[in-house]
């Protein structure tokens, strides 16, 4: 462990990884602060252009976009009572009252020190805990596996939207999409109408690109709101700044709230989104002001900035580990890891240590710059909102077409992307959750294949599952988890 | 039903109500953030409910407010949707379902049955089955409840999506006849329309800088080229 340390600051004294991290991250800034931008669409369109780049240079700077562009969202959340993205949802609740009173700038500055707190103390969390579990997960063979994929499949579409049948419907669309294409055990076509195009399965990243970059230029059209005519209307950020003694006075909050994020970070379906709501109510309730909450508490805002950033290292966990994505970031950040040849689970500890290690120490370093860049964000807010759409919007597809045919030069891959985007519109409209798509095409072929070789291995056929020890632990886990939930479903089909 | 806030792991593991109207009973219009709202009341954190509903209240009326002189009259609300709508959400599963099980070029299902579980016809048969299922379930749902699912309480505007798909198509079909510089420009000034920005000389120039820097970083650093223009 000592040894892939060294060897991951080795990585980073190259300089490249640190720059482009440290890109990354004011660029995601940027992109949070725009309402209606997402870091999923953002990695998904300039990931094309990673590949060409060494594995912690390209990663790094993916995994700057993610931390900015969650905290760059509770800028226009308090200014504007806009979250930039949903993670910031529960930032608007104090943060624009904050606001309206002359306080932006202490709102503006707890936001940003209690998720850089956040996110801190996660990464704490993460680089404690993922290598002892990919220790761990190594024992695992195919029938851990074949359950650990299914549990996280049903989690995922479980949770994902209001109907968890159309999670499950997502799910499954996206599982039959991921058999398409030429069997690896066997190499029987499957679906394939007699293109050679989709021997090798639909391909991932294009569509992604799709359904994230292009559905989103869709959804921003169907939502006729002018950004320039709000940016007239940002109210100033001058005012008093935030105490030593208010901040101090926040930390309990801080710590419990990062405690929640990392936690439902780590759980598959849950993300930043859930985090800073649950960490509010659970604020609020042991809050000793608690009728302040919604009227400008300032322990609010550190509440739910704090989970909402402690999420994002959370998320990694079961991503690097197990290969397992909990959502759609690191579903895409997962395309990216297997397009550098970082294939994400146990043994990527073991086989690319001292890149995991150069990403922990990047993780903690573009912690400390989004100090920095939060600051610069605060104060050219106003002009990021009064930037033209067409020149963002127009960026975005032109990136999505280039990016997608770069991959592989192919025409087809544009196609495919095309198709993704209506369709990710479609969904959209429809209700359909795009995150049980994604991760059930991601994680199929996986299941597949563990599946399969559960079988082989059985004589006794899948009561193979209750034979292991870990595999009999897993399942009883999962009828545990089954079982919490029918019983509160039921329960709550009664009427109060 | 308790109404105490308990943050444990199984409290979150909840599945949502099925058909959740609240945000509609509240205010019987749609917002951003309705859709978050919606499913997070679903779980049984009622405090965390509570504040959604805080937050409807707040947050809501003050964003209609601000943003109603630029929501044209025309915009279609999707909030009253069709049970014909659902039941085509429910037949797409069913459809892909039985295709799943019977589009299988080396498996005839009538002749040879179920496939046999180590073979590769196996899974994608189990994938249909599980999406029949998926789709007899959405089906009863509409016929037990009767209710209107209601998938997004968000405006949308029909025609700027309908072009953007247009310019999106006529992209799409420019790009390898034409070249990908030639291709974005002119989807970079349809994309004006859509967006109701007044073509200046600087978004002239932006639609031509664009795809031209884009064009020269892929082939300078990555070395992959574009589709290039039809003239040398």
């Amino acid at each position: 462990m000592f040894e892939n340390i060294l060897a991951g600051f080795s990585v980073l004294l190259d300089g490249w990884p640190i720059v482009a991290a440290l890109g990354g991250l004011a660029l995601g800034v940027v992109v949070g602060a725009i309402p209606g931008l997402t870091a999923t669409m953002t990695i998904a369109i300039l990931m094309p252009f990673t590949f060409f780049l060494p594995p912690a240079v390209a990663i790094g700077f993916l995994l700057g976009i993610y931390k900015g562009a969650v905290y760059g969202g509770s800028i226009p959340a308090v200014l504007i009572n806009t979250p930039g993205t949903a993670a910031a949802a529960a930032t608007c609740l104090d943060g624009s009252v904050l606001a309206k009173s002359g306080q932006a700038k202490k709102a503006l500055q707890m936001s940003l020190y209690a998720s850089v707190v956040g996110d801190l103390l996660s990464t704490i969390l993460l680089i404690a805990v993922a290598a002892p579990l990919a220790a761990v997960a190594v024992k695992f063979s195919a029938p851990e596996y074949t359950l650990l994929f299914i549990f996280s499949l049903m989690l995922v579409a479980a949770v994902s939207g209001p109907n968890p049948m159309k999670g499950l419907l997502s799910a499954g669309i996206g599982a039959l999409v991921g058999c398409v294409g030429m069997d690896p055990a066997s190499g029987s076509q499957r679906y394939v109408f007699g293109s050679t195009d989709i021997l090798g399965g639909v391909p991932l990243v294009p569509l992604l690109i799709g359904m994230f970059a292009l559905a989103e230029v869709l959804d921003r059209v169907s939502k006729p709101l002018s950004l320039q005519h709000i940016a007239s209307q940002v109210p100033t950020t001058a005012g008093p700044s935030l105490t030593k003694m208010e901040f101090t006075k926040c930390l309990p909050t801080i710590f419990r709230s990062s405690g929640i994020g990392a936690v439902i970070g780590v759980l598959p379906g849950l993300g930043a989104e859930i985090a800073c709501w649950i960490a509010y109510g659970v604020a609020k309730k042991r809050s000793k002001e608690p009728e302040k909450y919604g009227k400008g508490s300032i322990e609010g805002v550190s509440a739910s900035e704090s989970a909402n950033n402690a999420c994002v290292p959370g998320d990694l966990i079961p991503m690097l580990v197990f290969g397992i994505p909990g959502d759609v970031v690191t579903a895409v950040l997962m395309g990216a890891f297997i397009a550098q040849g970082l294939t994400p689970g146990p043994l990527l500890f073991v086989n690319h240590g001292p890149v995991i290690y150069a990403l922990y120490a990047i993780l903690i370093m573009t912690n400390i710059a989004l100090i920095f860049f939060g600051l610069i964000a605060i104060r050219a807010f106003s002009k990021i909102l009064a930037l033209p759409q067409i020149y963002v919007f127009g960026c975005v597809t032109v990136l999505a077409v280039a990016g997608s045919y770069a991959i592989n030069s192919d025409f087809f891959d544009v196609t495919v992307m095309f198709i993704g985007g209506i369709a990710g519109f479609v969904m959209r409209r429809t209700g359909i959750p795009v995150a049980p798509f994604i991760i059930s095409m991601l994680l199929t072929p996986m299941l597949e294949n563990n599946f399969r070789q559960t079988l082989s291995m059985s004589d006794v056929g899948l009561a193979i599952f209750v034979q292991r020890p870990i595999s009999a632990g897993l399942l009883a886990f999962f009828v545990f988890v089954a079982f919490v939930l029918f019983r509160s479903a039921k329960v709550r089909r009664l009427p109060a | 039903m308790s109404h105490s806030c308990k943050v444990s792991i199984s409290s979150f593991l909840v599945f949502p109500r099925q058909v959740e109207t609240w945000n509609e009973n509240r205010h019987g219009n749609g917002n951003h953030l309705g859709v978050v709202g919606t499913w997070i009341t679903d779980f049984p954190l009622l405090e965390v409910g509570k504040l959604l509903v805080a937050a409807n209240d707040y947050v809501v009326p003050s964003l209609q407010d601000r943003f109603k002189p630029v929501i044209p009259s025309r915009t279609v609300c999707m909030v009253n949707r069709s049970t014909t709508q659902e039941i085509s959400i429910a037949v797409v599963p069913i459809v892909l379902g039985f295709a799943g099980i019977f589009y299988l070029p080396s498996h005839d299902f009538f002749k040879q049955g179920f496939p046999a579980p180590t073979t590769p016809d196996f899974f994608p048969s189990l994938v249909g089955v599980f999406l029949v299922m998926v789709g007899l379930t959405l089906l009863a749902q509409i016929r037990k409840s009767r209710e209107i699912q209601i998938a997004t309480h968000e405006p949308m505007t029909a025609g700027p999506v309908y072009q953007t798909i247009a310019i999106f198509v006529l992209y799409w079909l420019l790009l390898n006849p034409i070249g990908f510089i030639a291709s974005s420009a002119i989807a970079v000034l349809a994309l004006c329309k859509v967006f109701r920005e007044r073509l200046r000389l600087t978004t002239l120039i932006f639609a031509i800088a664009l795809p031209c820097v884009v064009h020269v970083v892929f082939k300078r650093f990555a070395n992959v080229y574009l589709p290039p223009l039809p003239w040398p």
